[in-house]
């Protein structure tokens, strides 16, 4: 582990770390593994490369120590900041990923801190800065999250993040539902309905690396949306329909590029994409085809049932609302005389696809099905 | 849609590709996203693949979870090999400054898309690039969203998101953007001038297909790889190529 002259609060977790292992060896647990691991593995020295803000300005600056297997980011965050510069600043609280206050960028990609064990990164990681050229000095990365200000090095301010978060009133409201006389009782399936999406820490990584969030700040944003869904399936709510109204639109649920990153970033597995587009098909479902996301989506099903494969010449004009909505015309114009000039328009003539039969008796049969039972079709992201 | 109609349709296609033995080749990073999400879900539920095949039957197919589905991108690398393809190379593509995108949906989710050996930090494309004697561009928008699925339902943020990327390759120095995605390149090539006019921003950034790029470098002819076909117009990349390119 790291060699230390004054004893530090680190220092004092690792030794509260070798009280832990002495203890379970004297209980016999899996002595020989434990100890073996130590001696094979040497420590490593790795260069955090971490931004900092000092006076005002920003910059990244370099910190070397000796890291050991099983020393997490937070760890070694704690080490340079003890040992090499106490002006460091960061969030962290539980440890555990249970508070979510440790989230920072990490080699290009917000994470938990305390999650993630800094010799995996190295062993695993292509950065740049692992490329062969540089592969003598090993590097690991820490910026402040996206998409929000910095306070200061590794917090920010996440106001934006709660902001969005309080639009969708993230309480369960039963409005005029009669209250029972002790608990609300739930059954298993609607547990699991919503287990999922009740599983976030709040800790902003999704926000934090959404495409969606990038391009507009208006956006609600994966971990809100994740929430509405944790609340419109929840059956002590009384406002399921307003909820889903309230996110049927532009900046709610349609925002959403389907960049997967919130689904790949978090770390309890909430999967906000799915949860996204399970609110899109109940609003569809429940009849709001006006939205241009309902109109393209409409659209295409249609060209597919049609014909067999997708129609690129009317699917424009079928998500702005056909060739009468004026304003979306001339959106979609420009696009099509620029592809039309250069030879790339689709052919205007739309050809069936052989055994379109087929096609359409598959809509069919899962048509039928729908009626009989509720879906229970896996979550797709398409 | 009912989201068992699509995996249908596409478990369809799929047993189509194995009544035929052949492995599905795709060159486009959202076809191989959703068909190996397909099979995903379709292999690892086998309940749910026997509903699917019960649909599939009775129009004679039958599709057993296990064609093979791969990008062109992934055959060059892998079952091709970089080492064959250099053998094959005409022209070096010495003295271009190449940025690769990646398209969303051929690194996420990475616990299926399981191609790159760092999904946060992919390689493949850039090692093409080294291979052909390009140098790559290594900038964040790399493998972010090119903004298209949102085209139609909020084009602001689509262009900014468009934008964003060209930017930030055109001030690293890239001569031009190389995508394995055509729905990317549809977002970063056609709608190129309206993503420069909307943030007032002069881009001109020409965006080529993968198979263009490795084309040129086999001794296709541009116009043959119809690299006059492209919105942008591609003359000053092709100009570097000229310039740099020197016979192997
Ligand atoms: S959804 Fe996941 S990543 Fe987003 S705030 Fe909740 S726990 Fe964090
Ligand atoms: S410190 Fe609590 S989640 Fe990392």
């Amino acid at each position: 582990m790291v060699s230390m002259k004054k004893v530090s609060r680190s220092k004092k977790i690792d030794q509260k770390k070798g009280q832990k292992t002495t203890s379970k060896n004297i209980k016999g647990l899996q002595k020989s593994e434990v100890s073996e691991k130590n001696v094979k593995e040497p420590s490593q020295e790795i260069t955090f490369r971490i931004q900092r803000v000092i006076q005002g300005k920003t910059e990244m600056r370099d910190y070397k120590i000796e890291v050991g297997r099983g020393d997490t980011i937070l760890d070694c965050l704690d080490k340079i900041r003890d040992d090499l510069d106490p002006s460091l600043s960061f969030r962290r609280n539980c440890r555990n990923t249970i508070c979510g206050s440790c989230a920072m960028t990490i080699n290009g990609r917000a994470r938990l801190a305390c999650k993630e064990h800094a010799l995996n990164l190295i062993d695993k990681e292509t950065t740049k800065e692992n490329t062969k050229e540089n592969a003598k000095e090993k590097i690991i990365t820490i910026t402040p999250m996206r998409n929000m200000p910095v306070v200061k090095d590794l917090v920010n301010d996440m106001t934006s993040f709660w902001n969005q978060y309080k639009k969708i009133k993230p309480w369960v409201d039963t409005g005029d539902k009669p209250l029972p006389e002790k608990e609300f009782l739930m059954s298993i399936e609607q547990f699991q309905e919503l287990e999922q999406s009740a599983d976030c820490i709040m800790c902003g990584l999704c926000y934090a690396d959404s495409n969606g969030v990038e391009a507009e700040k208006e956006f609600l944003g994966p971990a809100a949306l994740a929430r509405a869904y944790r609340l419109i399936a929840d059956p002590r709510d009384a406002k399921q329909e307003e909820r889903i109204k309230a996110v049927d639109n532009k900046h709610g649920t349609w925002d959403c590029m389907h960049c997967f990153y919130c689904t790949e970033v978090c770390p309890v597995d909430v999967d906000p994409l799915a949860q996204i587009l399970k609110i899109r098909k109940m609003a569809v479902e429940k009849g709001s085809t006006k939205t241009r996301g309902a109109m393209h989506h409409l659209t295409f099903i249609k060209s597919v049932k049609d014909s067999g494969i997708l129609n690129e010449n009317k699917l424009p004009i079928g998500s702005i609302g056909g060739i009468f909505n004026i304003v979306g015309m001339f959106e979609i114009t420009p696009v099509g005389f620029r592809m039309l000039t250069h030879g790339k328009m689709p052919s205007l003539i739309h050809h069936k696809i052989p055994k379109i039969e087929d096609v359409r008796e598959i809509f069919n049969h899962f048509k039928k099905e729908s009626f009989k039972k509720k879906d229970d079709s896996p979550v797709n992201y398409q | 849609m009912q989201p068992k109609v699509g995996d249908a349709l596409n478990a369809r296609s799929l047993a189509m590709a194995s009544q035929l033995g052949l492995p599905l080749l795709t060159q486009c990073s959202t076809c191989q996203g959703v068909f190996s999400q397909v099979q995903h879900r379709l292999k690892s539920n086998p309940d749910y693949l026997k509903e699917i095949n019960n649909v599939l039957q009775h129009q004679g197919y039958s599709y057993n979870g296990k064609t093979d589905i791969k990008h062109l991108l992934w055959v060059l690398v892998n079952d091709y090999g970089l080492e064959n393809v250099q053998k094959k190379i005409k022209y070096s593509l010495k003295g271009t400054k190449l940025a690769a995108f990646y398209g969303c949906y051929l690194l996420r989710p990475s616990s299926v898309m399981q191609f790159e050996k760092d999904p946060v930090h992919p390689t493949s494309m850039e090692n093409i690039f080294t291979m052909l004697g390009a140098e790559p561009v290594m900038y964040d928008g790399r493998t972010k969203c090119c903004g298209f699925p949102i085209s139609m339902m909020d084009k602001e943020a689509s262009f900014r998101m468009a934008g964003a990327n060209l930017l930030e390759a055109k001030k690293l120095g890239a001569d031009a953007m190389v995508t394995p995605c055509p729905l990317c390149h549809l977002n970063l090539d056609a709608r190129q001038p309206e993503v420069a006019s909307f943030l007032k921003e002069k881009i001109d950034m020409p965006v080529l297909h993968l198979s263009q790029l490795v084309g040129l470098a086999l001794g296709v002819e541009p116009k043959k790889l119809k690299l006059d076909k492209h919105i942008v117009d591609t003359s000053s990349f092709l100009k570097k190529f000229e310039e740099g390119k020197i016979q192997k």
